[in-house]
């Protein structure tokens, strides 16, 4: 058996853009769109100057869409890419403690920590 | 099940209470008197970003420690979602104990212990910032945090109307260039004046204001100008006069001031000092320094008994055009005789 192709950077948006939407679905219906809307945009804002790759997250009341990363990432190495979000998914959660302590973060990890893993996982291939 | 319905019901009850004022003051005391009905909590919170006002409604056996704690943590969280460090010395706090119906779950020692913590969004803006607080760790569950969204969606919501609603009141009242009070405003203010002053037989001044040479400013440096020096009269009009006086524009470069409880000699006064302050004060124009002057004209119950409100201000809009015919730049009363209906007084 050969060894497994390391992950693309579309492959691994595909992944945290499902992760986020899982983060939107769970979260949205404690807090509802538009103050999750509002943090997430807070996030980005915080961490951008860090990751500008994070710009291209799109977010309204509507949801979260990596669409346009997605077509702007065929050169961003996926280090690259799988650190941003790391870096992303880890300061939303700090935003998330700081206001409901930790009310939402317990509804969320039983989705993100295996998704995380995977993503760990595509990019140590 | 039940347990969810009342929950339910009380959400309801706290959001209407909410939704039923247009006032801030109203908003905030709805939400802070009532949410102790729905949550287990110590305090409530509210922090206003515009003028920094901190509002804390907690429990009557809430200590000053606890108080000062939720303080520090809605401040800390307004920074927080602003990105703005905010110093406690900013904020005007002000504090209402009154009894909250706490489940006690075991001892506590009286310290901030677990919070959630929301901002007030409208349209993507930050107003402020609201608060639970508990003496018990690990207070709050999801539907807690589900409830208090709901609440915090509700208070933003109904912040933005009262503002929208104040400045349509505002836009109803004031003149939108000089901020001083319009003239359908003046006229409703003077209607009830002078129907009190008849009926109290309290005396009662008005001042009739026109600016020198106006036309002049504006034909020389444009009308830009001339609304620089319409707010420049307008702001020292207000600084001249007293704190139960009102002043409005009137007309184009007309101002008119009413002066309840005032007799004739006392608004003589005031006039005269509004003239000076006037005459002292220069103004930038264009790229010159120029002094502007006002012409006024004085009216007076009871120097005269006038039968309408209309009357009063022809009375002093006929001093006004005598202290123009006289050379301008001076306070002319309304005195009538039976020769001439208004008397010059010469005042500087």
């Amino acid at each position: 058996m050969g060894k497994e192709k390391t992950a693309t950077s579309p492959e691994l948006i595909g992944l945290y853009s499902s992760l986020l939407n899982e983060i939107w679905g769970k979260a949205s219906e404690l807090i509802g769109e538009s103050l999750l809307a509002f943090f997430i945009l807070l996030t980005i804002d915080r961490m951008a100057n860090k990751f500008s790759i994070l710009r291209g997250i799109r977010v309204s009341e509507a949801g979260i869409s990596l669409e346009t990363m997605r077509n702007q990432c065929q050169d961003i190495p996926p280090e690259d890419v799988h650190r941003a979000f790391q870096g992303f998914i880890k300061n939303l959660f700090n935003v998330f403690t700081a206001i409901s302590e930790n009310v939402i973060n317990r509804e969320l990890f039983s989705t993100v920590l295996p998704k995380l893993r995977e993503a760990e996982k595509m990019i140590s291939r | 099940m039940r347990i969810i319905f009342k929950n339910l019901m009380t959400l309801w009850s706290i959001i209407n209470a909410i939704n039923a004022n247009d006032e801030l003051s109203g908003i905030i005391e709805a939400a802070g008197s009532k949410i102790s009905h729905l949550f287990d909590i110590v305090a409530f919170s509210i922090l206003l970003k515009e003028d920094l006002n901190l509002f804390i409604y907690c429990d009557e056996s809430s200590s000053r420690l606890f108080v000062d704690e939720v303080a520090k943590n809605t401040i800390k969280t307004l920074s927080f979602i602003t990105g703005e460090s905010l110093a406690p010395e900013q904020i005007h706090t002000h504090i209402k104990k009154m009894r909250f119906e706490i489940q006690r779950r075991g001892p506590s020692d009286g310290r901030l212990k677990s919070h959630i913590s929301l901002p007030l969004i409208n349209e993507g803006k930050v107003l402020g910032c609201v608060s639970l607080n508990s003496d018990h760790t690990n207070a709050f569950d999801a539907q807690a945090l589900q409830f208090f969204s709901l609440i915090t969606y509700q208070i933003a919501s109904s912040m933005k109307h009262s503002q929208v609603f104040s400045s349509m009141k505002d836009m109803a009242i004031y003149d939108s260039l000089t901020h001083v009070y319009n003239r359908r405003h003046i006229d409703q203010v003077l209607e009830e004046e002078f129907r009190n002053s008849w009926i109290s037989k309290q005396p009662l001044s008005i001042i009739m204001i026109d600016i020198d040479h106006f036309k002049a400013i504006n034909d020389q440096y444009g009308h830009d100008e001339g609304d620089k020096a319409l707010i420049h009269i307008a702001s020292l009009l207000k600084q001249s006069l007293r704190k139960h006086d009102i002043v409005a524009r009137f007309g184009g470069e007309e101002f008119l001031v009413v002066l309840p409880k005032t007799i004739m000699k006392d608004a003589l006064v005031i006039a005269e000092r509004i003239r000076r302050s006037i005459e002292v004060t220069s103004l930038s124009v264009g790229h010159k320094k120029v002094t502007l002057t006002i012409s006024l004209g004085i009216a007076a119950i009871p120097a005269i008994w006038p039968k309408s409100k209309e009357e009063l201000t022809k009375c002093a809009d006929t001093a006004l055009y005598e202290a123009k015919g006289k050379g301008r730049n001076r306070v002319c009363m309304y005195i009538p005789t039976k020769d001439s209906p208004a008397k010059g007084i010469l005042s500087k």
